[in-house]
């Protein structure tokens, strides 16, 4: 997404030094993005609209969107979605903050010891393989309907992914670098923390960030097949009562979370390898 | 006695097929307290392997090593090596990454600092210690290379062709600025290098090594007074040692090719 941003930019820089352009011309060279992309929202919105006003297609089926708005300000008007949010928002937060930490250790050791790693890593990649929602049934048999087995289920995804991330980091640290270590008598102990740690870094942090999505699809999933609460237990409910203004609320909730999250984890991430200069361009 | 002295040093080591490969066929060489020795060789021969084997990352399968009459095994403070690729970690600052070796050995932080700071003026880093490796020019970084090695106080600095990859130009700075530095420190060093200019611009002995199995073929005392600016390198003792170096060089270079060992000196190089 950055590497596309970029060239976008340079895109307009270069055609806003473009000598004989009228004002106008000039003001939009210089938000050519903003202004297309809104274009591209409106070619779909207004269609849409348009489809739905002049009954092309039933309203109860695509829904409009203004109806979708409609719908959005009325459910945080009644209050009743705030509920939703939080339940789907606690879910996702205990398991990934959970699964991030023993992700992390797990895949640090797994990575640091090579027996640690050999024993565990079959297991990683059989479940990797496997989708999380494929455990919803066992989750609920063992913990029950409710918060509890949700939480197993986004710990579960999360987990994977973090742990092989870091396991990969650790297995990334450059053999140049152990060099030096041990050309200055560098403990194990020092090597880990000065060079396998940072080093693994920018892994972990992916691996966080790829994580946060699959835990998303955890509560969402889990809500879908087993909850009477959560953003996806509404949306579910909704569709099933031909309330289709409602699922798209949903979605947009669900798509704006989404689109938050991998802004603040890319955020931490920049914070945590600002010596990286890939980075800094 | 001998600052550093290597006897009979073998190295071989054993192929997947089992087959046994023979890097270093007989080394031996001593260095005196203070001296700039430097080995030139074929690429492949063993130098990088001999140096390896000298700071304790490898063991040789055989003859003995000492530093100060005391034989050595192993990484110790008393070898400190000026690596050639960009070995800076890229996650700390110019002044860490200085300090590191004095940092292994858990030196605290203040007395570190204090430490570090003259020998960031001496490579001429100064108001850059708090900056990170990827924002220093590749000259800048080998500088601070340097400078973590020479932290540490080492009894022999050993230098594993330091400037392969910088361009010409800051290369040849580099050589004028390392020798201002080392008559300010007065360290024993040991360079590697393919460059035979930069061998015998920097060094009192040029020690020069066979195609593989490396051994020994020559140990030319370099008779040019000290301090030598660059202008050195066009006069007419300068270019005899060249043409003698090379003369040696290019026959064992033409007797690889030869016997067609090319494939695994690559593998080693």
């Amino acid at each position: 997404m950055a590497v596309t941003s970029d060239i976008a930019t340079d895109q307009a820089v270069t055609a806003a030094k473009k000598p004989g352009r009228s004002p106008v011309g000039r003001w939009y060279d210089k938000h050519e993005r903003l202004v297309l992309g809104i274009a591209g929202i409106l070619l779909v919105l207004i269609p849409w609209e348009l489809v739905s006003r002049f009954g092309l297609v039933k309203e109860i089926l695509i829904s409009s969107p203004t109806s979708v708005a409609e719908s959005f300000v009325k459910e945080f008007a009644r209050g009743d979605i705030w509920r939703h949010i939080w339940a789907s928002l606690s879910v996702w937060l205990v398991g990934f903050s959970v699964a991030s930490v023993v992700g992390i250790l797990l895949g640090l050791a797994a990575g640091w010891y090579r027996r640690a790693g050999l024993i565990t890593v079959p297991w990683l990649n059989f479940v990797y393989a496997a989708p999380d929602l494929a455990f919803v049934p066992i989750f609920i048999l063992w913990f029950g309907l409710g918060f509890v087995f949700k939480v197993w289920v986004v710990f579960l995804g999360v987990v994977i992914y973090v742990s092989l991330n870091t396991i990969a980091g650790v297995h990334a640290t450059e053999d140049r670098f152990l060099a030096v270590a041990r050309t200055y008598g560098a403990s194990r102990l020092m090597t880990f923390r000065t060079i396998v740690l940072p080093g693994s870094v920018p892994y972990i942090m992916t691996g966080l960030r790829l994580a946060s999505g699959r835990a998303v699809v955890g509560v969402v999933g889990a809500e879908f097949i087993s909850s009477n609460e959560g953003l996806g237990f509404f949306i579910s409910i909704s569709g099933t009562t031909f309330q289709t203004s409602r699922v798209f609320v949903g979605i947009l909730l669900l798509a704006g979370t989404g689109i938050l999250l991998n802004e603040i984890l890319g955020r931490v991430e920049h914070r945590f390898d600002s010596w990286r200069r890939e980075v800094h361009g | 006695m001998p600052e550093l002295e290597a006897t009979n040093i073998q190295m071989e080591y054993e192929r997947r097929d089992g087959s046994i490969v023979r890097a270093i066929e007989d080394i031996s060489l001593a260095i005196e307290p203070g001296e700039f020795v430097s080995i030139v060789g074929p690429s492949g021969c063993g130098k990088t392997t001999f140096l390896k084997i000298v700071n304790g990352l490898l063991s040789p399968t055989g003859g003995a090593l000492q530093v100060r009459g005391r034989p050595i095994t192993q990484s110790t403070g008393d070898r400190a090596m000026v690596f050639q690729e960009a070995s800076l970690f890229p996650w700390y600052s110019v002044a860490r990454n200085i300090g590191y070796g004095l940092e292994c050995q858990n030196i605290p932080k203040a007395e570190i600092r204090r430490r570090v700071d003259p020998f960031i003026d001496l490579v001429g880093l100064s108001g850059f210690d708090k900056h990170y490796p990827y924002e220093l020019s590749g000259g800048m970084q080998q500088r601070a290379n340097l400078a973590r090695a020479l932290v540490v106080d080492p009894a022999v600095l050993l230098m594993d062709e330091p400037f392969a990859s910088l361009d010409a130009q800051t290369r040849e700075m580099m050589q004028a600025e390392l020798l201002d530095v080392w008559s300010q420190t007065s360290k024993t060093v040991l360079f590697i290098t393919h460059q035979i200019g930069e061998a015998i611009y920097l060094s009192d002995r040029v020690i020069v090594m066979s195609a593989r199995p490396g051994r020994v073929i020559a140990d030319i005392k370099i008779d040019i007074p000290r301090p030598r600016a660059l202008a050195v390198k066009r006069t007419d003792a300068f270019l005899g040692y060249e043409d003698q170096v090379w003369a040696l060089i290019e026959s064992q270079a033409r007797a690889t090719m030869a016997s067609g060992q090319l494939s695994e000196t690559v593998a080693d190089a």
